[in-house]
């Protein structure tokens, strides 16, 4: 069967994700730049499990009204391959990015059974005069900083997530698919529940398990690289010249499925085939994660 | 859960300790043979010699009638909804831990010692040492909710520990008084001595309070992220107190005299 959008061909393939372990927290601010400023740091280096423990993104941004303080605020997504390691990366990173930035509070932003400590462990920054108090159910920390109070919640939920869900833009040029890649990040971004933790929302480093050098756990995935055209076995057509990937982590696999069709409609109705060869998923032959996002059904 | 109407025939003249009428909230047997104990052990009453009983549909426990006589109402209250229509004695709702207690009429002393949660609604006055401890002990109410519509005797809050006092009429002296943790807010007026001997925990006081300067610091601006919570939780019962919240505060820490840094939230 061929599945063609906007003229371009669409691989019946699939993109294989993976169970992670995932949260969502709240950063408020005095503006919302201050919960920018802070959001940015903290989803810093947070691309890939790979190297960075944790991969994070931006979800959305809040108006005062959908925030538990009535400031203006930002919604973060977090995921990692467990629960230990969300609990490593969280707290630190919210140390050292969230609590520094001026005027900034942070609330958990998903209910879960399992918790992940934020106030829990940055109150003892208040060296004793930090402030407890239980609001509704829920702790809160007031850690004393320059500029008044840090208001911390006591932990965040944390919840079963997927990650990993991908598609691939096989593109005639680098302006081409660089145009696609936008689209698509484009109609993705505004999307609850769902993240593009590499920067600007794709990456061009796909990559496959292992290398030839011991102790690499990931390296260039050759089959996808055009400039190794003719050089090594590669599914890709020849006026390939480009491509980006698209991976995408989601709070439930059906975020990441409509995340998946939204992107591509707006990356093939972008460029259409006289920018894009087509677009193809990432997968290791389905052995090694349990979601499998195939292209045609996503798209139907 | 099961639902109770107790109706009191007429008021005894003794005083009864009335805990044991928690356990009809849990007993859908014959509740009527329930004895309630007084101070001398020659004098006790049961259930049905005392209350017309009569089941309910619903899952509510009601008791109506003069209960001035009837202390310890509402004991340990575990779960479930009490409603009480009338005065009762002392130590109203005293360690009670869950579900939701309301009362039309005063309660003498004791309202809600040692509370452990639960939410407690009072539609009347009530006496000293509401959300206190039992004698002896340290710590006063640990958690749940008492709302008030009505004043409050003297040393309300004494040694709170957690959860929240919101009181729609004013306080009497000593409000606050040893202070361990929690939040009270206040919309009507204030007694002496207010939070003599606070270590932590949050006032907040509508009616202007004047603080002694040794035991306080100076009232100053300040803006804190934590007071729109409070106010949130607040609105319902005190929506001018919230108001307050919602606007430029000042704050006062102490009482540094105990070493303490609770903090008292007043109007600008």
């Amino acid at each position: 069967m061929t599945l063609e959008i906007a003229g371009v061909p669409i691989d019946d393939t699939f993109a294989e994700a993976f169970d992670m372990k995932a949260t969502r927290l709240v950063i408020t601010a005095h503006t919302i730049q201050w919960a920018l400023d802070a959001a940015i740091a903290f989803t810093g280096f947070a691309t890939s499990v790979i190297a960075c423990g944790i991969e994070m993104g931006i979800e959305q941004e809040l108006p005062p009204s959908e925030t538990p303080d009535g400031r203006p605020g930002v919604a973060v997504l977090a995921f990692a391959v467990s629960g230990k390691e969300l609990e490593k990366q969280i707290p630190r990173r919210a140390g050292q990015c969230i609590l520094t930035c001026p005027t900034t509070a942070l609330f958990a932003g998903i209910d879960g059974e399992k918790r992940i400590a934020l106030g829990k462990t940055l109150r003892y920054f208040g060296d004793g005069y930090q402030i407890s108090k239980q609001i509704a159910e829920r702790r809160y920390w007031r850690i004393p900083v320059m500029d008044g109070e840090f208001l911390c919640e006591a932990d965040t939920g944390r919840v079963d997530a997927v990650g990993g869900g991908n598609f691939l833009l096989l593109g005639r040029s680098l302006d081409a698919v660089t145009a696609a890649c936008r689209a698509a990040t484009k109609a993705i971004a505004p999307m609850a529940a769902v993240i593009t933790p590499f920067p600007g929302g794709a990456t061009r480093s796909g990559s496959k398990v292992g290398s030839k050098y011991g102790g690499l756990v990931a390296s260039t995935n050759e089959a996808y690289c055009p400039t190794l055209h003719g050089v090594v076995k590669q599914f890709i057509a020849p006026e390939v010249e480009a491509i980006l990937e698209i991976v995408i982590d989601g709070m439930t696999p059906n975020a990441i499925s409509l995340a998946m069709r939204n992107g591509i409609h707006a990356a093939c109705t972008a460029v259409g085939a006289a920018g894009l060869v087509g677009i193809t998923a990432g997968n290791y032959g389905g052995k090694l994660g349990r979601h499998h996002f195939h292209l045609h059904e996503v798209l139907q | 859960m099961s639902g109770w109407e107790l109706t009191l025939k007429q008021q005894p003249d003794f005083d009864l300790d009335a805990a044991a009428i928690s356990s009809v909230a849990t007993d859908a047997g014959d509740i009527s043979k329930i004895s309630l104990p007084s101070a001398r052990p020659d004098l006790t009453a049961e259930i049905g010699e005392l209350f017309h009983v009569k089941r309910r549909d619903d899952e509510l426990v009601h008791i109506s009638g003069d209960l001035t006589r009837f202390h310890r109402l509402g004991h340990a209250w575990s779960g479930g909804s009490l409603v009480v229509e009338g005065s009762v004695g002392v130590q109203f709702a005293a360690q009670m831990r869950a579900g939701t207690i309301t009362l039309r009429g005063d309660a003498d002393d004791g309202v809600a010692t040692q509370m452990r949660g639960g939410d407690l609604f009072i539609q009347g006055n009530i006496g000293d040492f509401a959300a206190g401890p039992l004698p002896g002990r340290r710590s006063g109410m640990r958690g749940g909710r008492l709302r008030l519509i009505g004043n409050a005797g003297h040393h309300t809050g004494h040694r709170l520990r957690r959860g929240w006092i919101m009181i729609r009429g004013s306080v009497g002296d000593c409000l606050a008084s040893d202070m361990v943790a929690g939040t009270i807010a206040v919309s009507a007026n204030l007694g002496d001595n207010v939070g003599a001997g606070m270590k932590r925990g949050t006032l907040v006081l509508s009616p202007a309070a004047s603080l002694s300067s040794l035991r306080f610091t100076p009232p100053r601006p300040v803006s804190l992220g934590i007071t729109q919570l409070i106010a949130d939780e607040l609105q319902s019962h005190l929506p001018d107190v919230a108001a307050m919240l919602r606007n430029r505060l000042h704050r006062s820490l102490g009482d540094l005299t105990a070493g303490g840094m609770g903090e008292i939230l007043l109007a600008h």
